[in-house]
């Protein structure tokens, strides 16, 4: 009998129903049936539960995209630990804080990286395992050298579906990236709803070009081992590739971010051309201009598209049925089967059609906190007074987006409550962008914000005070943020103030004000990204 | 003007701090992860002010930009007369 699924450990026993299949094909053609990756993946998890890794040990995996991330991911949960999945943009610094932040227990990585982070993992007794071989003069395990196994074993450790199952790092709208604590319930829930929106079955062959780092990412996986359908990983998104993938693979399934989507279909309608191969396309991570949603059905004629929403916190939460597309796109949908949203005014109520109020999440979809970072869980993760008479003092999740519902019952999204930046999907704070500046020893006062951009959304834009009495040198001040953020969070464009910024009564920088002088500045055109200096003109 | 391998490895080394070590005239650069879409738009900004050529979206593709060495033999072909 097949047994219910609610650990991802059950879900691979489950996933031996596919054996034969092909599920993964890796970058350089490593191509591995379910039963081939599946063992692969138990000898990683015998191999780390004889080396004293545990149930609810943290292991890390900062590996670019390839069938050994996949595997090392699921290993750790085969034992029922918990995997941190960095995102490849983290750098060697901040990689070092998260190390300790989650004391790793074991993590598995590049030569190089392994380089970069020895010292911090001697210091706090966390393993290396690098991939893909043994790396030259770092106390390390090489990927290779861990044994296959002759038999499959049994169960490795016991789970229940409340574990954390996963600490996955996402920017918060203030300060540093925070770790959302993800269950098993949290992901098993997901991977069921979201099969069965896409209607998934083994003859799918889903492209994945998302970062396995991000829970949508991960859930191509997950969805994959639900339904027995492959896997082709894709780790270079430029549109010429993608469309070579998913003819040289026949790819059925493509879920992308708006950047993604701008870029693929201005190609192909450039070249005059379409991908029939596609049955279904999902976009999530912001919205879609118009002009590229009017294409869809020209440059993917058989596709179903799902337009949906999410965040780490709760992800993969609204569809727009395909159905629905041609009268309600732009829209982030309906409410997923398990997943309740309620829209709030606060201190007035429950927001009817055409109300503006806050995307509030609860249920299965709500995951379990930032890790180690009380305030901030405080502030999103809490009991909402306006839901006091249904549902009691029960935590449910902030989502900070402001949305409203249409006399239809589909959610569309206004704005935030907050600064957090958008910038191709990832999420970028405005503080921590100021702090790094800050840390440069280089500008006195910095204001970072956000312009629009056509491809990625929005671009970052900082307005710096350079320090008195000191030429300011743009090149080392770039070059320290280079050093210092991930790519995606380093400014588009510097302002620099030959003047004091102004200042509110209390002496604080007035954002506002600063970010006021340079709304209609020009913002780098699209295909360049050369940072220039300019000077804004006095304020009078 | 021609671009040649040390000039891109110069380039990449100083614009994204990348260990000059690193970069091979045969190194990935993409699909190895070592850079990513925002370095990309200034890799083309910086291959198409240097060489005086463009770029058209169709072009960008890891046959022509994966390496330094397959960058340069695309900038050679696209000068050629």
């Amino acid at each position: 009998m097949r047994k219910y699924a609610r650990t991802l450990d059950g879900l691979l026993a489950h996933a031996h129903l596919f054996d034969d299949r092909p599920f993964l094909l890796g970058p350089g053609g490593t191509a591995l049936s379910y039963a081939e990756f599946l063992g692969r993946v138990d000898a990683v998890a015998a191999w780390l539960q004889a080396h004293n890794i545990q149930r609810w040990d943290k292991m890390g995996v900062f590996l670019p995209k390839s069938a050994a991330e996949a595997m090392a991911t699921l290993a750790i949960n085969r034992l029922g630990g918990v995997f941190v999945n960095l995102s490849s943009k983290t750098t060697p610094g901040r990689a070092a804080e998260i190390l300790r932040e989650c004391e790793l227990k074991a993590l598995f990585t590049t030569p190089h990286m392994a380089r970069e982070l020895v010292s911090t993992a001697r210091e706090i007794g966390c393993q290396l395992i690098t991939v893909p071989g043994k790396a030259a003069g770092v106390e390390s395990t090489g990927w290779a050298d861990i044994p296959d196994l002759a038999a499959r074993p049994g169960s490795l450790a016991a789970a229940v579906d409340n574990d954390l199952a996963a600490i996955l790092y996402t920017s918060g709208s203030t300060g540093r990236s925070k770790g959302v604590m993800i269950s098993q319930r949290n992901f098993l829930d997901a991977t069921a709803r979201v099969a069965d929106y896409l209607e998934l079955s083994p003859s799918d062959r889903l492209l994945s070009v998302l970062p396995l780092s991000a829970p949508w990412g991960f859930l191509q996986l997950t969805t994959a081992l639900h339904s027995g359908a492959s896997v082709i990983l894709q780790p270079v998104a430029f549109p010429v590739e993608i469309v070579r993938s998913v003819r040289a693979h026949g790819i059925t399934g493509l879920a992308a971010m708006p950047p993604t989507w701008i870029q693929l279909v201005d190609q192909l309608e450039n070249d005059g051309e379409s991908l029939p191969e596609l049955r279904y396309i999902t976009s999530s991570g912001g919205v879609i201009p118009p002009r590229i949603l009017e294409a869809f059905p020209r440059v993917f004629p058989n596709a179903r598209v799902y337009l949906t929403y999410g965040l780490t916190e709760a992800f993969r939460t609204t569809v727009l049925p395909p159905e629905w597309f041609a009268r309600k796109a732009g829209s982030l949908g309906r409410p997923c089967p398990n997943v309740d949203i309620f829209v709030i005014d606060h201190g007035r109520g429950l927001c009817g059609p055409g109300q503006r109020g806050e995307l509030i999440h609860r249920g299965a979809a709500v995951t379990l906190g930032y890790w180690k970072d009380e305030e901030a869980t405080r502030a999103v993760y809490k009991s909402c007074p306006e839901l006091r008479p249904y549902i009691g003092d029960e935590v449910v999740h902030y989502s900070g987006d402001i949305v409203e519902t249409d006399t239809d019952g589909f959610l569309w999204f206004v704005g935030r409550r907050d600064a957090l930046i958008k910038v191709a999907g990832y999420r970028v704070s405005a503080e921590e962008i100021e702090i790094a500046a800050a840390e440069s020893g280089l500008v006195s006062q910095a204001v970072a914000f956000a312009q629009p951009d056509p491809v990625f959304g929005q671009a970052i834009h900082l307005a710096i005070e350079p320090l008195a009495g000191q030429p300011f040198d743009a090149d080392q001040f770039l070059s320290h943020c280079r050093r210092t953020l991930p790519t995606h969070m380093v400014p588009k464009r510097l302002h620099a103030w030959d003047e004091s910024m102004p200042r509110t009564g209390t002496g604080k920088i007035d954002r506002h004000a600063v970010i006021r002088v340079h709304a209609g500045s020009p913002g780098a055109s699209a295909g360049s990204a050369d940072i220039t200096i300019v000077s804004p003109s006095p304020i009078s | 003007m021609n671009l040649d391998t040390p000039t891109l490895a110069g380039f990449l080394s100083a614009k994204f701090s990348i260990d000059p070590a690193e970069i091979t005239p045969a190194t990935p650069l993409f699909s190895s992860g070592l850079l990513d879409s925002f370095h990309l738009l200034e890799l083309i900004s910086f291959v198409e002010e240097r060489a005086k050529i463009r770029i058209s979206p169709g072009e960008i593709s890891l046959d022509n930009l994966d390496t330094p060495e397959r960058i340069v033999r695309f900038v050679e072909r696209k000068q050629a007369p």
